[in-house]
């Protein structure tokens, strides 16, 4: 009962979110709310209400501000740019976009959030960093304004993950953990967690099911290997942070493995990366190497995803919100072959997203400002239109299990799913988050381009990782 | 001796008896130049050099004195020493490649053959080019799916390649990109040298019966050594400090099997936030290059030619 409410509530606060922003004529909201059981005369003051909301909006509430705002260039700037006239024209803010790329952007926030004053109003900021930037006090809180200046319809937190809402939301500085009851961003321009993708066709022709352990996976990557078609594909690059994350992480949290123990407050914080499971998965991954592209050794997850898209790789493990293209047939040869499943095994994979904030030391005069852009940049109606025109993964549970949505990205409730139970990776609450990723990516490439043992990568990874807790005071 | 200490005391008293108005001059067309080292050189290399007695703490910005840690970490790190390794190829394989080839094609083109200028001019094409689009160039040619190198050594039967992701050939595909874009600079300074060399020496090499082989040997080279070596150390202190190339082509690895100093400095300090770790090694970088440099110097000897 309370789920089929919820459905109504969200599917009557589209529609009305629809006739407000002038997506959806009169006819049409009137013919939908009547489907959906409204009586006429409910209708007829939701008509008015809307008609108000819109002499609202248009009333421009920001006339002649400019609000600066840091995105990542991952697709979120495409979606961004597209309505800055919509922006300009609903609330009066002229928006000026930089989009870096996850590694400058970085930079770009730290350097801005220790000046004196920020350049950018607004920022996204990557999972991985919010314990170096949240943590570090550089973010407002923003619980007073989505209590006193939350657009309607916006959901919130109902809409959200709780998980996503605690990685990339909620933030106790003083415990610095995540969580707690202080807001510090809200989650999106996009989120994401890893998928199974793989070609529906070379499956059925090959008698098999999407793998559901780590076991039938290899088999099938060898049975499907052949032909001009990888089996299977990896992010195999040195170094790559996507190469963990994405390949090993999931293969060892699916098999068991616990990354860490002790904890950073007790100085006790100890690395597992020798443990069987985290051996046990790098092992898996130099086994379906050899069921791999001959050049899956420099494969990003662009490479990777491109190869896929080209029909050359018949599975691969890979951020969904990267290979949503996959599905576009503008850009993909397999687009109405492609098939999604969970990860094998416990059908768990590593928490991945964003979340915007306003810097402490932006403009106060414009932090109102940044907050309607930040509203209208993690809305439901602009999650949508990015979600549908490029394919990056949302982060409302309304978007991924809109049936709407499905049916034009059917890849979006299988990674919901995923989403939904995702883990925050448990070294991201600690600053060099980034540099023990890299470290044990630089050292899982030995393995897989065989200059070492699976035992020996895991236990030089080990070391670096030892090294860098102990110089960071999380272990002694 | 004594006449030496004669011209230092004058030279001392002609100072001291600049007039004010000369001193305010003195000030006024060295003060710009003299502000502007203090600002952008020199304030620069005393805090980084402060920085790498210091660790930075990203969470509460601030920095902690640590002393020589930095430098202790750093040394015994296996990593360092294998970038030293990686840094010390590049430059000493890279810059010897180069400054052959590049003679050879000075001597070459010193022939005065037909369409040589226009053979010149498109020569010198890479060396215009950022490095980081060399590398990203590079990147897509030896892309192992669809570049051009991988697609002709499977055409001639080597089968696949793994340029940038094979360990053992990385550093060496480095070293090949790397000299295809500067051996046109060793070409440029050695062929502009070879231009200016006096005639009469050959002339007279000639009339003394030596071959070409002779002449080049004998002659040429020796006369030449002076650019060739400009040429060597300048591009050695380029390659020393190598790092656009890396970041656009292999990102350093596989594994660590390309990272350079300069690279694993960036890293340290931009991606990781360990500014002073970072500033630690690009000490290290400048005291090896002032090495590097004065031993090279001490060893080849730049002699003036002078005719008997």
């Amino acid at each position: 009962m309370d789920e089929h409410i919820d459905r109504l509530d969200t599917d009557a606060g589209d529609a009305i979110g629809g006739l407000v922003s002038g997506e959806m004529s009169r006819d049409d909201f009137i013919k939908r709310m009547g489907l959906l059981g409204f009586s006429a005369s409910a209708i007829g003051g939701m008509l008015m209400a809307a008609g108000k909301a819109d002499a609202a909006s248009t009333a421009q509430p920001f006339a002649g501000k400019t609000v600066s705002i840091l995105v990542a260039a991952e697709g979120d700037e495409k979606g961004v740019q597209d309505k800055i006239p919509d922006i300009k024209k609903k609330l009066g803010i002229d928006v000026k976009m930089t989009a870096l790329a996850v590694g400058p952007l970085n930079e770009k926030l730290s350097q801005n959030v220790k000046a004196p004053t920020s350049s950018f109003d607004a920022i996204m900021v990557l999972g991985f960093t919010v314990s170096a930037f949240v943590g570090g006090g550089f973010f407002d809180p923003l619980n007073k304004y989505v209590k006193t200046a939350a657009p309607k319809g916006y959901a919130f937190p109902q809409d959200f993950p709780a998980g996503e809402l605690n990685y990339v939301g909620y933030y106790d500085v003083k415990q610095q953990r995540f969580g707690g009851r202080t807001l510090y961003l809200i989650p999106g321009l996009h989120g994401g967690s890893v998928v199974l993708f793989y070609r529906k066709d070379l499956l059925a022709k090959a008698g098999l099911r999407p793998p559901t352990t780590w076991t039938a996976y290899l088999n099938a990557a060898k049975k499907l290997n052949g032909n001009g078609v990888a089996g299977n594909s990896l992010i195999a690059k040195s170094g790559d942070v996507s190469m963990f994350l994405c390949d090993w992480y999931t293969r060892f949290v699916n098999m068991g493995g616990v990354l860490m123990s002790g904890s950073p407050k007790t100085k006790n914080y100890t690395p597992r990366l020798t443990s069987p499971a985290s051996v046990a998965a790098l092992q898996h991954m130099v086994e379906c190497v050899k069921y791999a592209s001959p050049g899956v050794l420099s494969y990003d997850f662009t490479a990777s995803t491109n190869a896929f898209s080209a029909g050359q790789t018949a599975m691969m493990m890979v951020w969904s919100t990267i290979a949503g293209p996959v599905y576009n047939p503008k850009v993909s040869k397999v687009s109405k072959k492609v098939g999604v499943a969970v990860p094998p095994g416990k059908g768990q994979a590593v928490r991945g997203g964003w979340g915007m904030g306003i810097p402490k030391n932006a403009p106060a005069e414009n932090k109102a400002a940044a907050w309607a852009v930040i509203a209208y940049l993690t809305s439901k109606d602009w999650e949508r239109y990015q979600t549908l025109k490029y394919q990056t993964d949302p982060t409302r549970n309304s978007t991924f299990f809109s049936p709407a949505m499905n049916k034009a990205l059917p890849y979006l409730s299988t990674a919901g799913k995923v989403f939904q139970k995702a883990r925050i990776l448990d070294i991201a609450s600690i600053p060099e988050t980034f540099e023990l990723i890299t470290d044990a990516a630089v050292e899982f490439s030995a393995a897989l381009n065989g200059s070492a043992t699976a035992a020996q990568a895991c236990k030089k990874a080990n070391d670096k990782w030892i090294s860098v807790l102990k110089r960071g005071g999380h272990l002694k | 001796m004594e006449a030496s200490a004669a011209e230092a005391g004058r030279i001392r008293r002609s100072r001291a008896r600049l007039p004010t108005q000369g001193r305010g001059e003195v000030l006024l067309l060295l003060g710009p130049c003299a502000l502007y080292l203090a600002a952008f050189s020199i304030f620069p290399l005393v805090t980084s050099l402060v920085r790498s007695f210091q660790d930075y703490n990203t969470r509460t910005d601030t920095w902690r004195w640590v002393g020589l840690d930095n430098y202790s970490q750093l040394i015994h790190s296996s990593d360092f020493w294998t970038v030293v390794e990686n840094t010390v190829l590049l430059t000493v394989v890279g810059v010897a490649i180069q400054v052959v080839l590049g003679t050879a094609l000075a001597l070459f083109f010193n022939q005065q053959l037909r369409g040589g200028s226009i053979v010149r001019g498109i020569l010198i094409l890479p060396m215009l080019l950022t490095p980081i689009v060399v590398g990203l160039m590079w990147r897509a040619l030896l892309d192992p799916n669809w570049g051009l190198l991988n697609w002709l050594a499977i055409q001639l039967g080597f089968g696949h390649v793994g340029w940038l992701s094979d360990p053992n050939v990385a550093l060496w595909t480095l070293v090949v990109v790397d000299s295809w874009q500067w051996t046109p600079f060793v070409f440029v300074i050695v062929y502009a040298r070879l231009q200016a060399l006096p005639q009469e020496v050959f002339e007279a090499g000639s009339v003394d019966g030596a071959n070409w082989f002779q002449r080049t040997l004998y002659l040429t080279l020796p006369l030449l050594m002076p650019a060739i070596i400009f040429a060597a150390v300048f591009r050695a202190i380029d390659a020393f400090r190598t790092f656009d190339l890396v970041y656009g082509l292999t990102n350093g690895g596989p594994g660590e099997s390309t990272t350079t100093l300069s690279f694993q400095a960036f890293q340290n300090g931009f991606e990781f936030q360990h500014y002073g770790y970072a500033s630690a090694i690009s000490y290290v970088m400048v005291i090896a290059a002032a090495i590097g440099i004065t031993l090279l110097f001490k060893v080849v000897k730049v002699r003036r030619f002078e005719p008997a």
